[in-house]
């Protein structure tokens, strides 16, 4: 079997709240993301999707569990061991504006990391530079600018060519597309499929949008207050999704055709503090499905069907109630 | 029937340092008792200037050049600000995307709520802040007696927007104008408060205008929908007849780039135009795969292609039969 690209295994991140709390904000997720293959962590705001993308950078340190990057267990590694892997794997950031230096010029601004990650001599990172912007659309003349000059879909293209420069293997994509409208959106994520398939990439794509993942995605992990709640192939999920969360996420999205009927599906109240973590199943108090025993012990991811892993009680249950549409 | 609200040949512009930027290029739209209408843009395309303006907001540096806004007949850009105040308060009212920086962040809402009520009646304290609590109910915020005390910073976003739609409806509002109500919410909670906003609209005979740039959420929640493009309603349609006919090239673009369609390869890669851009002819000339030369020289009127469906494109008819690229 070959080895997995990044294998997390057991991940937890808790962030002090002082008076002896914590912020429970990702507990207990593994997964893993083969070589070539883009994986899509949703999840609304709280459910620690971009936490988990920032300990898979080392951008945080991780309570308990490890993360492998080709191998290699980075959760314990000092600073100093982790630089040659940081070009390995580069992230692209929400804000695209807020993520430039708005007093450096492109020409900078991209050829930053291989200055920092890859030093050595001007010209060859004068080229590489010009190649990377080629790469996400711009010609030359880009390079003389600055951040503000540009529009907001082409800043966002500067932090993925800034991404590229030091040819990673593994791009973490956060929220890459939430600050932009729609058709510069489906821009950029055309542009994503493009550069996957070119130069082999993977991706982390973490997203609430997901429209976005399916069109990037091949697997897709969902989340809820810091858990993994179901896995499986992007289609599948979206043609029949298991888990109540998934269900109730997947029917909140308004495709934009009046005539298809708007799935209910829909759960009740807010998401609960990951401070005070309900005891049980952390969806319990939300579920439709939700039963006494729920209450008492949360439950484990389980295979339901082939290579579909969902973390509920009542799911195997119910499977004839979510029939696999053709 | 007259319509409730009847916007004709709006015209706002920017006074800013480096000159007047047009904004509303003679804008028309208008709507019925009872309707809900839906109006779309891409961000700088003047969808919420229309709604400000409309209310009287427009403070310098905006100016409202020329048109009129006709509110049961009578032209709310000639009222003075005491006569607005009655009409704002009591008549129409706006709801804003970004809830918790529109509520006083020292004050608890039910007395926000209340301050609403006796801006607008003779309710005394303790009668106003009894209604606050029925209105709090009516928009499903669970315990309101207690969160009459609540302070905004301890509501969640999806909250906030519910002591907001409560605010709008404190008085038997009779249009609603939703500025992007779902901006920032998860999208579990924003079908919770679209699904309130329908059930109060209904239940108060409201009349609604909702400004969104998602839609997904025009297709299932409004009855009739507008595009706005570069400060101009380009194209005007039932909701239905606008996601199977849409006779303005833009329009069509707009709905393939919201489509969930995994390819989004081709869309072309121009960004949109912003509002102020001045050309002669068609604004959207210059990106259309439909233009003929004439889009380049005159600007097209609106053409009426359907009863109640006109677009403004010298090629509407065959945009909408699918005889012209677009």
């Amino acid at each position: 079997m070959t080895r997995p690209l990044v294998s997390v295994r057991g991940l937890v991140k808790h962030f002090p709240a002082g008076r002896g709390k914590a912020v429970r904000a990702v507990n207990r997720v593994s997964f893993t993301i083969a070589r070539g293959e883009a994986l899509g962590l949703v999840g609304e705001s709280g459910s620690g999707k971009t936490t988990v993308g920032r300990c898979l950078l080392k951008l945080l340190a991780p309570t308990a569990g490890t993360i492998l990057i080709d191998g290699s267990d980075v959760s314990g590694m000092a600073p100093r061991d982790f630089r040659p892997l940081r070009g390995r794997v580069q992230m692209v950031f929400q804000e695209p504006f807020e993520s430039l230096n708005p007093r450096m010029r492109i020409e900078t601004l991209v050829g930053e990391p291989l200055r920092v990650l890859r030093p050595g001599p001007a010209a060859p990172r004068r080229r590489r530079v010009r190649e990377v912007l080629e790469m996400v659309g711009f010609d030359a003349s880009v390079t003389e600018k600055y951040p503000h000059q540009l529009s907001a879909g082409e800043q966002q293209r500067i932090g993925l060519a800034r991404a590229l420069a030091t040819q990673p293997e593994l791009v973490v994509l956060d929220e890459p597309t939430s600050a932009l409208d729609v058709s510069v959106r489906a821009e950029i994520l055309g542009l994503l499929n493009d550069l996957r398939e070119k130069l082999g990439l993977s991706y982390l794509l973490i997203s609430h949008d997901l429209t976005a993942v399916r069109r990037v995605c091949n697997r897709v992990a969902v989340m809820y207050l810091g858990k993994i709640v179901e896995t499986g192939e992007t289609e599948r999920i979206f043609e029949r999704p298991l888990h109540p969360y998934s269900r109730a996420l997947l029917s909140s999205v308004l495709y934009p055709d009046p005539d298809r009927s708007l799935p209910r599906f829909v759960l009740e109240g807010e998401i609960p503090s990951p401070i005070d973590l309900p005891a049980g199943c952390y969806l319990y108090q939300r579920c439709p499905w939700a039963k006494a025993s729920c209450r008492e012990s949360c439950p484990d991811l389980e295979e339901l069907l082939p290579g579909r892993r969902v973390a509920c009680f009542e799911a195997s249950g119910r499977l004839h109630e979510t029939p696999a549409k053709s | 029937m007259a319509p409730l609200l009847d916007v004709q040949g709006l015209e706002v512009s920017f006074h800013g340092e480096s000159g007047v930027v047009p904004v509303l290029n003679r804008l028309d739209v208008s709507l019925r008792e009872g309707e809900t209408l839906g109006i779309v843009g891409e961000s700088g395309s003047g969808k919420t200037v229309l709604v400000r303006a409309i209310l009287g907001l427009l403070r310098p540096p905006w100016r409202v050049e020329a048109g009129r806004v006709l509110y049961e007949g009578d032209d709310l850009l000639e009222k003075s600000e005491d006569e607005l105040r009655e009409v704002r308060g009591r008549q129409i009212a706006l709801t804003t995307p970004e809830p918790r920086k529109h509520l006083n962040p020292l004050i608890p809402v039910g007395v926000q709520i209340a301050n609403v009520i006796m801006a607008h009646s003779d309710a005394k304290r303790d009668a106003a802040l009894s209604r606050a609590e029925g209105l709090l109910e009516a928009v499903g915020i669970p315990d309101p007696g207690q969160r009459l005390n609540a302070y905004p910073h301890e509501l969640s976003g999806g909250m906030c927007q519910r002591v907001i739609i409560a605010m709008a409806l404190a008085h038997s509002t009779r249009l609603l104008l939703a500025d992007e109500p779902t901006a920032g919410l998860d999208v579990t909670i924003s079908r919770q408060i679209l699904d309130l906003m329908h059930d109060l609209v209904r239940d108060f005979r409201t009349s609604l205008v909702m400004v969104s740039r998602d839609l997904g959420v025009v297709a299932h929640y409004c009855e009739r929908v507008a595009v706005v493009y570069a400060g101009e309603v380009i194209e005007t349609a039932s909701v239905r007849r606008f996601f199977r006919h849409a006779a303005h090239p833009y329009s069509r673009r707009l709905i393939r780039a919201a489509g969930a369609a995994r390819d989004a390869r081709r869309l072309g890669t121009s960004t949109a135009a912003r509002a102020g851009t001045a050309a002669t002819g068609c604004r959207y000339a210059g990106r259309c795969p439909a233009a003929i030369p004439r889009c380049g020289e005159e600007r097209p009127a609106p053409r009426t292609v359907a009863d109640g469906h006109s677009a403004s494109c010298f090629r509407a008819e065959a945009v909408a039969s699918g005889e012209a690229a677009a």
